[in-house]
């Protein structure tokens, strides 16, 4: 497709505003609103005349919806139109849609969405060769087409997400796989928190494994009476928000594992560990060796980090905190399995 | 699965195995110039780990066909050697290592016997105890009904008496296998699971009542049995059913022709989780409590496997006190707490395996 020659030219026709129709299909624009546009071209005039295709003495908008808004809107009687010669198909419409709105300005990812779905429709293999899309003016390669392509189908609420950046691609894209109730909920979670990738990644993991096991939808587990406590108390704070959330997610996430690190935590502090000692036990209790840390600068500090030491490995809590790892410091072995 | 296409390396093309193998699958096989025709056609599919289990690729082993089983350094290993026979499995378990193991997983079935045989008979000259099996790589019985290697195999085995084959199933497929003249020299093993753990993830298997009447049926024969918990799947009030089944099998199986059973919780490699996601979306296998263990694997937390294996190995031992236990890969300090003592203190798990095939298989010290 990219190496075809060009095969559009246009004429530019005045028509009445009534003789036009938006043929919604090939809708790329995110944008609602033409209060803006409306006042400039009140000002400067239409610089670029809309593109539409003529038929029976009327004609079908195929990319400008904005600016025949901002002509309605203006109470114009008549437009210009820039009109293909000859009988453009649907396929051939999509392509001048997207490229039109491609080349003139960086899109959206819904934008880019729609572009790549509309592209989609009209392709006789129901999916998007990259080479066409490149040539339509969409950036990226197969993997990243795929992977924007159901965004356009996210719900609202996701969608805004998306458009708000309060959502990376790669969490808009899981959102997209998953019910859209449950995408909803988990945008208007991420709306709120303004967290980096990482940080979505992580929620967005928990939430679903939590909901997966549980067998409770994500939605509900979101609307659950402690979980919108803990956003409450936060205070509008994000960062306080967001470190909530992660930590209520990770204790049902990993309830033993939390309740372990917990109950480890309890026994260090009855421990005496004065500055330049510390206690470290092996990564999620798993190994069986803990790590001893004696930080110092001379050798008056090593021989007082001595004695502390001594009193430390006498101390009771030494010996629950090693013996106590293989129990996960539960006192009876008791919880599920 | 059933399988649709069958491939022949064109140069193992003549083996009189071949048409054997046609005929019982009713596939004419496609000669490949080399493996990687098999592979692009797997690679093709949407689904190339599905499609790899209903594609056949019939060739010569040109590595050795007796290998070490992989352990690590953190966790006892059982020191069992592997005969690689074939790769990749028809069942479909959401938990299969295999699905990652491979790139890209295709059933393969290696033609050149007599290698193996040869690879055989200098282990079997070294005149040591010795544990084989073919269920590393595979499940052992897919292609009972197809080919006669198992019987082979048991032949070759009942020749000698230091060594032991283990065939590990999720099948009932013993039929051929049944009158056979083993010695006890081959020990026909199945993995048990709780008996709805087996009905949501292990796809294509036969269901945990059918195992244990097969495993019966092959005590009856005189084989002896072994028995793996592996993978023990823990979920909420999964225990009460893991102790169903150990109840199970010991009101069908008599303890003595039991020679051993293992427990071993779910473990795999991070990338598995992906492709369980993909392949079983909704299960949730991979939403247990797992942190990365020593070795890289995914783990339940340690508390939690100690927890499931000390209530296995109690119901197992109240049954069946002189049968040898043992854990699949895991380390001394889970074995004391679960098992009340570490294989070091019995001369290692190796030796531990080694005694239990002599005193039950009657091999010769
Ligand atoms: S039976 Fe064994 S080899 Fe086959 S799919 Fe299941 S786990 Fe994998």
């Amino acid at each position: 497709m990219a190496s075809e020659k060009a095969r559009y030219s246009f004429r530019l026709v005045v028509a009445s505003l009534e003789a036009v129709e938006e043929d919604a299909r090939f809708r790329i624009s995110t944008w609602d609103n033409a209060d803006g546009l409306a006042s400039s071209v009140a000002r400067v005039g239409l610089l670029v005349p809309p593109l539409a295709v003529a038929g029976g003495g009327r004609f079908r908008l195929i990319s400008g919806f904005r600016r025949l808004a901002a002509c309605r809107a203006l109470g114009w009687p008549k437009l210009p139109l820039r009109v293909p010669e000859g009988h453009p198909t649907p396929a051939e419409c999509a392509r001048l849609a997207i490229a039109e709105n491609a080349w003139s300005r960086a899109l959206n990812l819904i934008e880019l969405s729609r572009a790549v779905n509309l592209l989609a429709q009209f392709s006789p293999a129901g999916r998007v060769d990259p080479e066409e899309a490149a040539a339509a003016g969409l950036p990226g390669g197969e993997a990243f087409l795929v992977r924007i392509a159901p965004l356009c189908r996210l719900p609202q609420a996701a969608q805004e997400a998306v458009l708000e950046e309060a959502v990376s691609l790669w969490t808009a894209a899981e959102l997209a796989r998953m019910p859209a109730e449950a995408a909803e909920a988990l945008a208007g979670l991420f709306r709120r928190l303004k967290a980096g990738l990482n940080v979505q990644r992580e929620i967005l993991t928990h939430t679903r494994e939590i909901a997966l096991r549980e067998g409770v939808p994500v939605r509900e587990l979101l609307a659950a009476p402690e979980f919108t406590a803990l956003l409450d108390e936060a205070g509008g704070d994000p960062n306080e928000t967001t470190r909530r959330v992660r930590g209520f997610l990770r204790r049902r996430r990993y309830p033993h594992l939390s309740a372990a690190e917990e109950r480890f935590r309890t026994l260090l502090r009855e421990l005496p560990l004065a500055s330049g000692l510390r206690v470290q036990p092996p990564r999620d209790f798993e190994g069986t060796r803990f790590a001893l840390q004696l930080e110092f600068e001379t050798a008056e500090e090593a021989r007082l980090l001595r004695g502390r030491l001594d009193r430390l490995l006498e101390h009771p809590a030494f010996g629950a905190l090693l013996e106590g790892k293989r129990r996960g410091y539960e006192t009876e072995p008791q919880g599920r399995s | 699965m059933k399988i649709e296409a069958l491939f022949v390396d064109s140069e193992s093309a003549a083996e009189p195995e071949v048409e054997r193998i046609s005929t019982a699958l009713g596939l004419v096989p496609r000669p490949v110039g080399s493996a990687r025709e098999v592979f692009a056609a797997v690679q093709a599919a949407p689904d190339p780990v599905g499609a790899g289990k209903r594609m056949l690729y019939l060739t010569a082993n040109r590595g050795a066909f007796i290998r070490d089983c992989p352990g690590t350094a953190h966790y006892t290993c059982c020191g069992y050697r592997i005969l690689h026979v074939a790769a990749y499995c028809s069942m479909d378990c959401a938990y299969c290592i295999l699905q990652s193991y491979f790139h890209p997983p295709v059933l393969t079935y290696f033609l050149n016997r007599g290698d193996l045989a040869a690879e055989l008979q200098v282990e079997f000259d070294k005149q040591a105890t010795q544990r084989f099996g073919t269920g590393e790589f595979t499940d052992s019985l897919i292609w009972e009904g197809v080919s006669p290697r198992n019987a082979e195999l048991i032949h070759l085995f009942a020749a000698q008496d230091r060594c032991v084959l283990e065939l590990k199933t999720k099948t009932t497929a013993i039929e051929r296998l049944l009158p056979l003249a083993h010695r006890r020299r081959t020990i026909l093993a199945w993995s048990l699971n709780r008996a709805a753990t087996a009905s949501r993830y292990e796809r294509g298997t036969a269901g945990i009542d059918a195992r244990l009447a097969a495993a019966a049926r092959a005590a009856a024969r005189g084989y002896p049995l072994a028995f793996h918990f592996d993978p023990i799947v823990i979920e909420e009030g999964a225990l009460a059913g893991y102790l169903e089944t150990i109840e199970t099998l010991f009101s069908r199986i008599d303890a003595e022709q039991i020679v051993w059973i293992s427990l071993g919780a779910l473990r795999f490699m991070p990338a598995l989780k992906a492709v369980i996601e993909r392949r079983f979306p909704g299960t949730p296998l991979a939403c247990g409590e797992f942190i990365t263990g020593l070795d890289g694997k995914l783990r339940y937390f340690k508390p939690l496997r100690i927890r499931a294996y000390r209530a296995m190995a109690q119901a197992i031992r109240r049954r069946a006190p002189g049968v040898c236990l043992y854990l699949c890969m895991e380390d001394d300090e889970v074995w004391q707490e679960a098992l009340g003592f570490v294989p070091g203190r019995r001369g290692g798990l190796a030796a531990m395996l080694d005694e239990a095939a002599v005193r039950v298989c009657g091999l010769a010290r």
